[in-house]
């Protein structure tokens, strides 16, 4: 087709400042490489990075509780010995001034469960059931004190957003690309803590999170409006291929624009595949009763969970599970503790259905379940009955995937304050899910901005808890 | 949309989300930018774009009458801020088949370009 002559071309735009500049160097770089291969084979190519060696894990489902879990009321018991001692609170949360704070007493009952004796708290009594599935790391910790930018710092491996790091979630979604084409690489399910948990950065809006909701609808705006007949809207769709080849051809080294044209042949696709990926018609009753489906306390994350095990039996690489998220955080327990115990029953049968579920399909040897929050909960209260946030020390579980089940690896002190025993800086979660996937967290970085946007700048998969 | 706009995500519109509206809690030196098959969606079923395209048909109408030509030019001015390239013209009138009734139709390819949605 001959382009139309434009009359104001977009992007003649006055100078652009140092810094967009430079960023737009650097998309250009890869935009390059890509726009060759994208031209070639007539569309963007998948898996960029990897797999650097045998993966373990195909996919990975990754839950996140929003607001930080504490620790010591659910997998890291420390028993009240210590309850009432003070304790140099400076520099936690929000608390910037030099003060004392009383260890609280922690009102949980663990038990041993499992052929492991995995100690977990009665919040947690179906998760308990699979503790053998499980392995516990009791000695996490990251730099941010804070929620947004814990969850900026645990999620793209860096502090701060000034340079547009990308998501984990987009990391793995670049790396290794789909295997379902008629679904997305990376999908986010329920509300996120915040934006950043969603983004592509400068991997290009390609790799960034899709949204999806458990329930009839599992995207918004799936079908065309009503009377619409069909043959109308493939006429427009035609059109609109037309009408869109030129601008698209002169900007054709854009990420935003190679991502246009995928999110719209992408959204062409969903409308006939993810209705089905949400349809829970063909799951049989005593399913939905193990995700606890059947029960109003259980029924929402069990849903997403359902939902999840279904994204990855379709080959969604990384799915994204965000609970209780949107503002602080659900689990942001400063208060009163009990306030966590809604939160561990809402979770609690959905997570040790979804375990049991994967294990019975076969699944579970290649489906990563990774279980975690962006900080726990400090020993102590701020004058009430809850706990403040610990980035010092806290606890992440890891199951299936290539990961050894029953285990308990690395310890926080003897109160759960600081991670003493094999401490792991976030970046080793990280660096794990990786290693799980076939892919060298080392090698983890963008072309052409170099190791300063390395994903896991320093730290190492956690060999102890690999299978 | 400015950051700061909303403080609560509670109150940010479901669309606003899809198109990365900003919590407005940390410093944001850089938006935060994703291009997903969810806002290709949005775009192309919605409620809120249906009724635009309702309404820019409604107006080049009113504007244009009978003249197609001059209703296809109408239209790239309101939305893109061009007249229409001499090519486009003539596919936006053969897309129009004589029929002012289409415009609700075309509207709606506007609103769809890329040119629409990204500033380059």
């Amino acid at each position: 087709m001959s382009p139309d002559a434009p009359t104001r071309v977009p992007g003649d735009a006055p100078a652009p400042d140092r810094r967009r500049f430079l960023f737009r160097a650097g998309g250009g770089f890869l935009g390059l490489a890509l726009g060759g291969v994208w031209a070639e084979a007539g569309e963007m190519p998948d898996a960029i990075l990897g797999p650097h060696f045998r993966p373990r894990a195909r996919s990975v489902i990754f839950l996140f509780m929003c607001g930080g879990v504490s620790h010591i009321d659910t997998f890291d018991p420390k028993g009240n010995a210590h309850a009432g001692r003070l304790m140099d609170a400076i520099g936690f949360g929000d608390n910037l001034a030099e003060m004392k704070r009383p260890v609280i007493p922690c009102h949980r009952t663990f038990t041993r469960h499992g052929r492991s004796g995995t100690p977990v708290s009665d919040w947690f009594p179906h998760v308990g059931g699979v503790v053998d599935e499980i392995a516990v790391v009791r000695s996490m910790w990251c730099h941010e004190g804070n929620h947004f930018p814990a969850v900026i710092e645990t999620c793209t491996g860096h502090r701060g957003r000034a340079f547009d790091h990308p998501s984990f979630g987009a990391w793995v979604s670049h790396a290794l690309g789909s295997v379902n084409r008629n679904l997305p690489t990376f999908v986010n399910i329920g509300r996120p803590s915040s934006p950043v948990q969603l983004t592509g950065g400068y991997l290009g809006a390609g790799v960034s999170a899709t949204p999806f909701q458990a329930g009839p609808v599992p995207v918004p705006n799936l079908h065309p409006p009503e009377g619409l007949p069909a043959v109308e809207r493939d006429r427009q769709m035609e059109a609109l291929e037309v009408l869109n080849a030129e601008f698209r051809a002169r900007h054709a080294l854009q990420s935003d624009i190679q991502a246009r044209t995928r999110a719209y042949e992408l959204a062409a696709r969903m409308q006939l595949s993810a209705p089905e990926a949400v349809d829970f018609a063909s799951e049989p009753a005593h399913i939905r009763s193990l995700y606890g489906l059947d029960d109003r306390h259980t029924e929402e994350f069990g849903k997403q969970l359902l939902l999840a095990r279904r994204l990855a039996e379709r080959g969604v690489r990384f799915i994204q599970v965000c609970h209780a998220g949107g503002g602080n955080g659900g689990w942001d327990a400063h208060g009163d503790m009990k306030s966590h115990e809604p939160l561990c029953r809402a979770t609690d049968k959905p997570i040790a259905g979804l375990l049991r579920d994967l294990r019975q399909r076969g699944m579970l040897d290649d489906t990563l379940v990774v279980w975690t929050s962006e900080f726990g909960r400090t020993p102590w209260s701020q004058n009430t009955t809850g706990r403040d946030h610990n980035p010092k020390g806290y606890t992440a579980w890891l199951a299936g995937g290539g990961v050894q089940g029953g285990i308990v690896h690395g310890a926080t002190d003897d109160v759960g304050y600081r991670a003493v025993e094999n401490p792991h800086y976030y970046s080793d979660l990280n660096a794990t899910i990786l290693h799980l996937l076939g892919l060298d967290h080392t090698r983890m970085e963008h072309p052409a901005l170099g190791p300063v946007s390395r994903l896991v700048e320093n730290g190492a998969p956690i060999r102890a808890i690999l299978a | 949309m400015t950051r700061g706009f909303s403080s609560s995500r509670e109150a940010t519109p479901d669309f606003l989300r899809t198109f990365d509206a900003d919590d407005g809690r940390e410093p944001c030196p850089r938006r935060t930018r994703t291009v997903t098959a969810p806002q290709a969606l949005f775009l192309m079923n919605s409620r809120e774009v249906d009724r635009a395209a309702g309404a820019l048909a409604s107006l080049l109408r009113s504007e244009a009458g009978e003249d197609l030509s001059r209703a296809v030019d109408l239209g790239y001015r309101r939305v893109l801020a061009r007249p229409p390239g001499e090519a486009e013209r003539a596919r936006a009138l053969a897309f129009l088949d004589n029929d002012p009734g289409r415009l609700d139709r075309w509207a709606w390819l506007l609103f769809n370009l890329d040119e629409f949605l990204h500033v380059p």
